[in-house]
C-alpha cells in the first residue's frame, strides 16, 4: 500500500505540466514594427475553391491577418483543386495553370489549405487557415534578407514588369523570382457551410503568372551584396480583368528549399 | 527523415552484427515479419468522378522486421508510397525507415527506445496506434518504460514526439499510467469472485505559443480514472476523462476545460449475451498540434460506440466520432434460439439486435454578449445529463443467422440508420437509408464454398438506393473467385446511375497471399472505429500482397 502512495504521488505531482489560461486574449497583440528600412514580408497562399464550403473562413482569416500586419502580409488567394472546377452555377473559371500545377506539387488534399512563406516542405508545409497566425509571426521575426522593387506599366494589351532586387545579407544560393497578377472585388457565386453566397466577394484571386511556375534564375551562389539585380517582363493583358483592382506580386525564394525569402506587391 | 534513415540502418546492422557475432552460441535469436504491397493501375473515369492520377500506378508498400532474443528484441518497419494510394495523404511520400526500436525486458520492468504503441485505459486520454488502412499511424517516438513493482501493479511512463507522415510533430507529449489488479495484490481478495481493476492515467503535451492573438496554454494536461469490475455473467467497466483549457483549431480556440465519460455493461450466459454502453464527450479534441485537423498528431482516441456494417452498400454510411462533443448509446444483443425447439431447428437460430445514437450536447451562451464557440472565450456550457437536438446518428440493426443443414447457411440483414452529412462529413443533408441484406453460404464440398449476397439500400437522399450482388467461390485454402456489381439504380443524375462492378481474384500458398481487383470503386467514407477517411471513386486493377514470415 505504501508503494500506491508512492504512485499516486507521482501521479498528482505532475499536474506541473498544466498551463491554465485567464486571460486568453493578447493585449495590444502584435509585436513592434520594425524600423529597418528593409522590412521582412509574408507570402500567405490561400488555396481555395468557390465550391469548398469552409473556403470564405480561410479568407476572412487572411482578411483578419492583414488587418493585424498591413502591408507586411501579402495574400493570394489560389483556386485550384476538387473544388475549384466550373460547373453549373458556378461557371466562373478562377483556375490557372501555375495554381493547377503548385497545387498538384505541394499536395493539396483538403480545402481550405495554405502556405505560409511556403515554409516546411516537403511534410510540414500544407497549413490549414487556424494555424496561420502563429506561422506568420514566425516567419515576420525573420531578418530580411533581400529588399524587392517592383514596378508595372499596362499600355493597350502590354504589360510591361520590372523588378529590382537588392541582397541584405551574404546568403549563398539558388534564387528565383516568381510573379503574379492578382485581383479583387471579383463577384461570383461562393458556396458557404451549406449554402450559396451568389454575390460573394473574391479577393486576391491569382489570375496568371507572368514568370514560369517555378519563376526565373535570379542568382545562384554566393550573392553580390553590392549590385541590384533586375528582372523585367512583358506580358499580354487579359481584358477581362478590371485592372483598377489588379495587384503585382513579387516573390523571390530558395530553390533548396522552397522558402520564400521575401514577397512585394504593388497595386497596378 | 534522413536520420530516421540513419538511425534505422544502425538499428538494422545491430541486428545483423548481433547474429553474426553469436555464431559460437545456438541461440541466435530469431527474425519474424510481415510484408504488404498494395498496387494500382488506374483508369480515367469522369463520370465516376475518379481523379485524374497522373502517375497512372500507384503503390503502397511495407515491411516489418523484428529481431528477438531472450530479453531483448528490436526491429524496423520500412514504408514505401510511390506515390500514395488515392485516398491516402499524400504527405506519405516516398519511402524510408519511420518505424524503429529497441526494447530490453528484466523481469519486473521493460525498457523501450524509439518508436513504440501504446494506450491507457480505453484510449481517452493516450493512445498510440496504427491503422493501416486509414493511413492511420501516430507512433510515438522516444522512450517507454514499464515497471510492476509489487504482484498486480503495473506503471508505464512515456515520453516522446508522434510520428506526422514522415516526419514528427514538434509538440512533446508525456504521460504516465499505473494499473492496479486488486485480487492479485491484495491477498484477502485473491480467491474473492468479484474482479476489480483500477487505473488511473496523467498526460501532458508541450507545444510552443507563438500566436499573436491569444495567450495559449503551452502546457496541457489530461487525467483519466477507470475501473473494470466483474462478477460471473457481469461486467461492467467505466472510464472518466478531463482535459484542461486546450484551444485548437477543431475548438476554434475555446479555452474550455474537457471532459470524456465512457461505461459498458455486459451480461453474458449460454445463448445470451447483452452489451449496454454510454459515452459522453465533450470538447475532448486532443492532438500535439493545437492546429492540426482530421486524423493528424492525435494524442487520445474516442471509440465511436456504433456497429461497423462489414457489407459494401451499408459501410457507405459509417459513423465519425465527434470529438468536439457528442453522446451516445449502444445495445447490443445477442441471442440463441436454442436447438431443437420450434424456431432453432437442428442447429439454433442466432439473433443479434443492435441499437446506438449519437447526439450533440446541449450548448447553452456561458453570457449574453458571447455566442456559443466565439474565439478566445470558454465557448458554452452544458448540462451534463441533457441532450442536444441535433440527432448525429441513428442506426437500428437486426441480424439472424440460421444454418440449414451441414452445407446451408443463410444471414438474413435490417438495418435502418440516420446519418448527419453534415456532421459527418462536411457536406450537407441528412440521409435516412434502410437495407436489407441476404447472405447465403452453401459448402459444395469439404473445401468448396459458394457465397452469395444480394444487398439493397433505399434511399432518397444522397446519391439515391442502391442495389448490388454478388457471388464468390473458393477452394479453400489456396483459390478464391469474386464478381460483385453494385449498381446506384436511382441516381438523382440518371448519367451517374452507374453500375460498380468488381471481379476478385485470390491465392494463398502458406504465409503469402495475393488479391487482385479489377473494377469500379465508388466514392465513399472508410472508418475503423470511428476514425475515418475519404475515398475517390476509382477505376482500374488493384493487386495486394501480404505475407507473413
Amino acid at each position: 500500500m505504501k508503494k500506491f502512495s508512492y504512485i499516486l504521488a507521482l501521479i498528482f505531482g505532475l499536474t506541473a505540466g498544466c498551463d491554465y489560461i485567464d486571460d486568453p486574449i493578447q493585449e495590444g497583440g502584435i509585436g513592434p514594427t520594425p524600423t529597418d528600412s528593409v522590412v521582412q514580408k509574408v507570402l500567405v497562399e490561400d488555396y481555395t475553391g468557390h465550391k469548398c464550403p469552409n473556403c470564405p473562413d480561410a479568407a476572412t482569416e487572411a482578411e483578419d491577418l492583414k488587418a493585424i500586419y498591413g502591408e507586411r502580409i501579402v495574400v493570394v488567394a489560389i483556386h485550384a483543386g476538387f473544388f475549384s472546377s466550373p460547373s453549373p452555377g458556378f461557371e466562373t473559371d478562377f483556375r490557372t495553370p501555375a495554381g493547377d500545377a503548385m497545387n498538384t506539387f505541394f499536395g493539396f488534399a483538403a480545402y481550405p489549405a495554405g502556405l505560409v512563406n511556403r515554409i516546411g516542405y516537403p511534410s510540414q508545409h500544407i497549413l490549414n487557415f487556424q494555424a496561420w497566425p502563429p506561422a506568420v509571426a514566425t516567419a515576420l521575426d525573420e531578418t530580411s534578407a533581400a529588399k524587392i522593387e517592383v514596378s508595372a506599366d499596362l499600355s493597350g494589351s502590354n504589360l510591361s514588369t520590372s523588378v529590382n532586387i537588392e541582397y541584405q545579407s551574404q546568403i549563398d544560393g539558388d534564387y528565383s523570382l516568381i510573379v503574379w497578377i492578382t485581383e479583387d472585388g471579383i463577384i461570383a457565386p461562393q458556396v458557404y457551410v451549406g449554402q450559396t453566397i451568389p454575390d460573394y466577394e473574391h479577393n486576391h484571386v491569382l489570375r496568371t503568372a507572368i514568370t514560369p511556375t517555378w519563376g526565373d534564375i535570379v542568382s545562384m551562389g554566393p550573392v553580390d551584396l553590392d549590385s541590384t539585380y533586375t528582372k523585367s517582363f512583358s506580358s499580354t493583358w487579359n481584358n477581362e480583368w478590371n485592372e483598377q483592382n489588379c495587384h503585382v506580386v513579387a516573390f523571390i525564394y530558395d530553390q533548396q528549399t522552397l522558402e520564400v525569402v521575401q514577397v512585394e506587391e504593388i497595386k497596378l | 527523415m534522413s536520420q530516421l534513415t540513419k538511425i534505422g540502418l544502425i538499428a538494422g546492422l545491430l541486428i545483423s552484427s548481433l547474429s553474426y557475432s553469436q555464431e559460437s552460441n545456438t541461440d541466435l535469436g530469431q527474425i519474424h515479419g510481415n510484408f504488404q504491397t498494395d498496387f494500382q493501375y488506374y483508369r480515367p473515369d469522369s463520370l465516376i468522378g475518379a481523379p485524374d492520377v497522373p502517375e497512372q500506378f500507384l503503390l503502397n508498400g511495407f515491411m516489418n522486421l523484428n529481431y528477438t532474443r531472450g530479453n531483448f528484441s528490436a526491429g524496423v518497419r520500412f514504408e514505401s508510397y510511390e506515390n500514395a494510394l488515392l485516398g491516402f495523404d499524400p504527405r506519405y511520400k516516398g519511402t524510408g525507415i519511420p518505424y524503429r526500436y529497441a526494447t530490453y525486458s528484466a523481469d519486473d520492468w521493460e525498457i523501450t527506445a524509439g518508436n513504440f504503441y501504446e494506450q491507457f485505459g480505453s484510449g481517452l486520454i493516450f493512445r498510440a496506434y496504427e491503422e493501416r488502412g486509414l493511413g492511420f499511424d501516430n507512433a510515438m517516438d522516444g522512450i517507454r518504460a514499464r515497471f510492476r513493482p509489487a504482484p498486480g501493479i503495473k506503471i508505464t511512463g512515456v515520453i516522446g514526439q508522434q510520428r506526422f507522415y514522415f516526419d514528427k510533430g514538434d509538440g512533446i507529449v508525456r504521460g504516465i499510467d499505473a494499473d492496479w489488479n486488486l485480487n492479485e495484490s491484495i491477498e484477502s481478495m485473491k480467491e474473492n469472485k468479484t474482479k476489480i481493476i483500477l487505473g488511473g492515467s496523467f498526460v501532458s503535451k508541450f507545444e510552443a505559443d507563438l500566436d499573436p492573438r491569444y495567450n495559449l496554454p503551452e502546457n496541457v494536461g489530461s487525467w483519466a480514472g477507470r475501473a473494470t469490475i466483474s462478477k460471473g455473467k457481469w461486467g461492467l467497466f467505466a472510464e472518466g476523462a478531463y482535459k484542461i483549457n486546450d484551444p485548437s483549431t477543431v475548438n476554434n480556440y475555446i479555452f474550455k476545460d474537457g471532459h470524456a465519460m465512457l461505461v459498458n455493461l455486459t451480461y453474458s450466459r449460454k445463448g445470451l449475451g447483452i452489451l449496454l454502453a454510454a459515452k459522453r464527450i465533450d470538447n475532448m479534441n486532443y492532438r500535439s498540434d493545437r492546429t492540426a485537423t482530421v486524423n493528424d498528431l492525435l494524442i487520445n482516441y474516442l471509440p465511436a460506440l456504433t456497429k461497423q456494417h462489414t457489407y459494401r452498400l451499408p459501410a457507405l454510411y459509417p459513423y465519425a466520432t465527434q470529438p468536439n462533443g457528442e453522446m451516445g448509446i449502444q445495445t447490443e444483443i445477442t441471442y440463441t434460439i436454442p436447438r431443437g425447439s420450434r424456431f432453432g431447428g437442428k442447429y439454433g437460430t442466432q439473433i443479434a439486435f443492435n441499437w446506438s445514437i449519437a447526439q450533440s450536447l446541449d450548448l447553452q451562451n456561458i453570457n449574453d454578449t458571447t455566442d456559443i464557440y466565439e474565439s478566445g472565450t470558454d465557448g458554452y456550457t452544458s448540462d451534463f445529463w441533457s441532450w442536444g437536438e441535433e440527432r448525429y446518428f441513428q442506426d437500428i440493426n437486426l441480424e439472424i443467422t440460421k444454418k440449414f443443414n451441414r452445407k446451408f447457411k443463410l444471414i438474413g440483414t435490417y438495418i435502418y440508420e440516420e446519418y448527419n452529412r453534415q456532421v459527418i462529413e462536411g457536406k450537407t443533408g441528412f440521409v435516412y437509408m434502410q437495407a436489407v441484406i441476404l447472405e447465403a453460404q452453401y459448402k459444395l464440398s469439404r473445401t468448396k464454398t459458394l457465397r452469395f449476397e444480394a444487398q439493397g439500400m433505399f434511399t432518397d437522399q444522397d446519391r439515391g438506393s442502391w442495389a448490388m450482388l454478388l457471388v464468390e467461390y473458393s477452394i479453400s485454402p489456396k483459390w478464391f473467385f469474386a464478381v460483385q456489381d453494385a449498381w446506384n439504380y436511382s441516381n438523382p443524375d440518371p448519367n451517374r446511375q452507374i453500375h460498380y462492378y468488381i471481379l476478385s481474384f485470390g491465392y494463398t500458398k502458406g504465409g503469402t497471399r495475393f488479391l487482385a481487383n479489377y473494377g469500379k470503386q465508388q466514392e465513399g467514407i472508410f472508418c475503423v472505429g470511428g476514425v475515418c477517411r475519404n475515398v475517390p471513386a476509382s477505376n482500374g486493377l488493384s493487386v495486394t500482397i501480404t505475407s507473413t514470415f
